[in-house]
């Protein structure tokens, strides 16, 4: 049982998904780790590390305090004990905090970046830095919101699991940097919704996304704080850290180096394609799925309904078949996705779209309804991937966005067509 | 019964063999005798998990049965722990 479902809220016209106000969002630990690299790539190791453990603090701070509120927490024990539970539940890893010395400091045999770094790349890889951006700024928001005057820290990662420490360690000094913007919570992002979309398979793909949002709804981490669910490596994750940190990164090409926006901008779409590929993927052919839905025969219109459901599912929002033609065109719409709200409240209307990951995910769906032999039950692994997204030649298929929220429309549109 | 790699997130640590659907419930309780207990699972399914945190899923409608190791078990040692949980669910299901 989740401790914290009762503070889970759903708008169903538009399947997103708030804890206690905050937006959050499912993702496996493939598009975890790739993002992030995708931060760094654009900004660097240190300046990267840097804001996204800013961004996560600033996400994860006034979703700890409403909680404080709701559970009455006061005391500092009770506050540490609510956000340790927090924490491991969202499958982010059990976190211990002592408070004791004039350093504040926290550890973590199972931060979920450095666990999962560990597993994925650890046997072949040597790495030099720490990955736990994500568990520094939950950690700094700790700290500052159980510090009896309200202070601001800054945390780093002194020793991580990536790096073949026992355990990641976590020290917080007083903060230098100046407070983060606002993230926005769930009244700030409505007034960018457009309309609930219905499209193609509507109900079928209704009835699959009711049954994952059930299951979901009562997912929560184990003693270690690590979630294993439908064949994946899953987090409950605060949509604004994706969404802010990813977008800080394009702006930061923007106003640094403008040769690098169109790849920074492609690593983002890339993430959609991991995304889909791993989660969707092995979702789809995971025993939950198999026992929910039913075996998966590999139809195309099966994979883009199960995909779409899947989105839907995990809190990406009410994505709709709006066409599909087997082989040739898939056009998904969208009043209201995870990123398009988050870009309009920061940053209002963009000269081009930013729903990068939706973008990204539309094309990895005709790509997985059309490539991927699932009678066989393949092995959705690295080697896979890279013959599928990663082939000389192109994916076969073009992204148009005509229309996008970001760009001031009322829906998104994504169209995928075979080239 | 083969034991086969199955798909997954993380190497090495998702396994299956089939039974046929109509054993599932026997297996089921074999393994709840054998010291595994149920967990939160989604209609249609069965999931079972025990001390060392293997978990066994179980779709009612097909026999598939998937053991899924746990990730702090090592890479090398996942195949052998997957097999020794596919004799508890030998012996379950023949019971």
């Amino acid at each position: 049982m989740n401790r914290f479902a009762e503070h889970t809220t759903l708008i169903p016209e538009h399947d997103l998904t708030f804890l206690a106000g905050t937006p959050y969002v499912y993702h496996c630990h493939h598009f975890n780790l790739f993002h992030d690299q995708t931060i760094d790539d654009v900004m660097g190791e240190d300046a990267g590390f840097a804001m996204r453990a800013e961004v996560a603090a600033a996400a994860f701070a006034p979703l700890l305090t409403a909680l404080y509120e709701r559970a009455s927490a006061r005391t500092i024990p009770e506050r540490l004990e609510l956000a340790q539970a927090l924490f491991a539940s969202m499958g982010q890893g059990r976190v211990d905090f002592d408070l004791s010395g004039s350093t504040p400091r926290a550890t973590s045999t199972h931060a979920h970046y450095g666990f999962a770094w560990r597993e994925k790349y650890g046997s072949r890889v040597r790495r030099f830095d720490p990955v736990d951006s994500v568990a520094a700024g939950f950690v700094a928001a700790v700290f500052e919101t159980t510090s009896e005057r309200g202070d601001r820290f800054e945390v780093v990662e002194k020793e991580c699991i990536a790096m073949r420490a026992s355990s990641c360690v976590f020290e917080g000094r007083p903060a230098t940097r100046p407070r983060p913007p606002r993230l926005p919570l769930e009244a700030d992002l409505r007034p960018f919704f457009g309309p609930s979309e219905r499209g193609v398979d509507e109900a079928a793909i209704a009835e699959i996304t009711k049954g994952l949002q059930g299951f979901l709804r009562g997912v929560s981490g184990d003693e270690r704080g690590l979630v294993q669910a439908f064949n994946v490596f899953v987090t409950q994750h605060l949509a604004s850290y994706y969404n802010e940190t990813g977008f800080n990164a394009v702006r930061h090409a923007e106003a640094v180096s403008r040769p690098s926006v169109g790849p920074a901008e492609d690593l983002l779409r890339e993430a959609g394609h991991v995304c889909v590929f791993h989660t969707f993927g092995n979702i789809l052919l995971s025993p939950e799925w198999e026992g929910m839905v039913g075996p998966l025969g590999g139809a195309p219109e099966e994979i883009v309904r199960g995909c779409t459901a899947i989105a839907r599912g995990l809190g990406f929002g009410r994505w709709a078949v709006a066409e599909f033609e087997k082989g040739r065109r898939l056009v998904l719409r969208a009043g209201a996705n995870y990123e398009a709200a988050h870009w309009r409240f920061r940053h209002g209307v963009s000269e081009r779209s930013r729903s990068y990951f939706m973008q990204g995910a539309a094309l990895a769906f005709m790509v997985l309804a059309h490539r991927v032999p699932w009678a066989e039950r393949p092995q959705l692994d690295g080697r896979f991937y890279d013959d599928l997204f990663r082939r000389s030649g192109g994916l076969g298929f073009s992204i148009d966005v005509p229309r996008c929220v970001t760009r001031g429309d009322d829906v998104t549109e994504v169209v995928i067509a075979a080239q | 019964m083969k034991l086969e790699l199955d798909s997954g997130c993380t190497e090495r640590a998702s396994w299956r063999v089939e039974l046929p659907p109509s054993a599932i419930d026997a297996a089921a309780r074999g393994l709840l005798a054998a010291g595994m207990r149920e967990d939160a699972s989604p209609p249609g399914l069965v999931c079972l998990v025990d001390a060392r945190r293997t978990r066994v899923l179980l779709v009612r409608k097909t026999g598939r049965c998937q053991i899924r190791v746990d990730v702090d078990v090592p890479r090398a040692a996942r195949r052998h722990e997957a097999e020794r949980v596919v004799a508890l669910i030998l012996r379950a299901a023949q019971a």
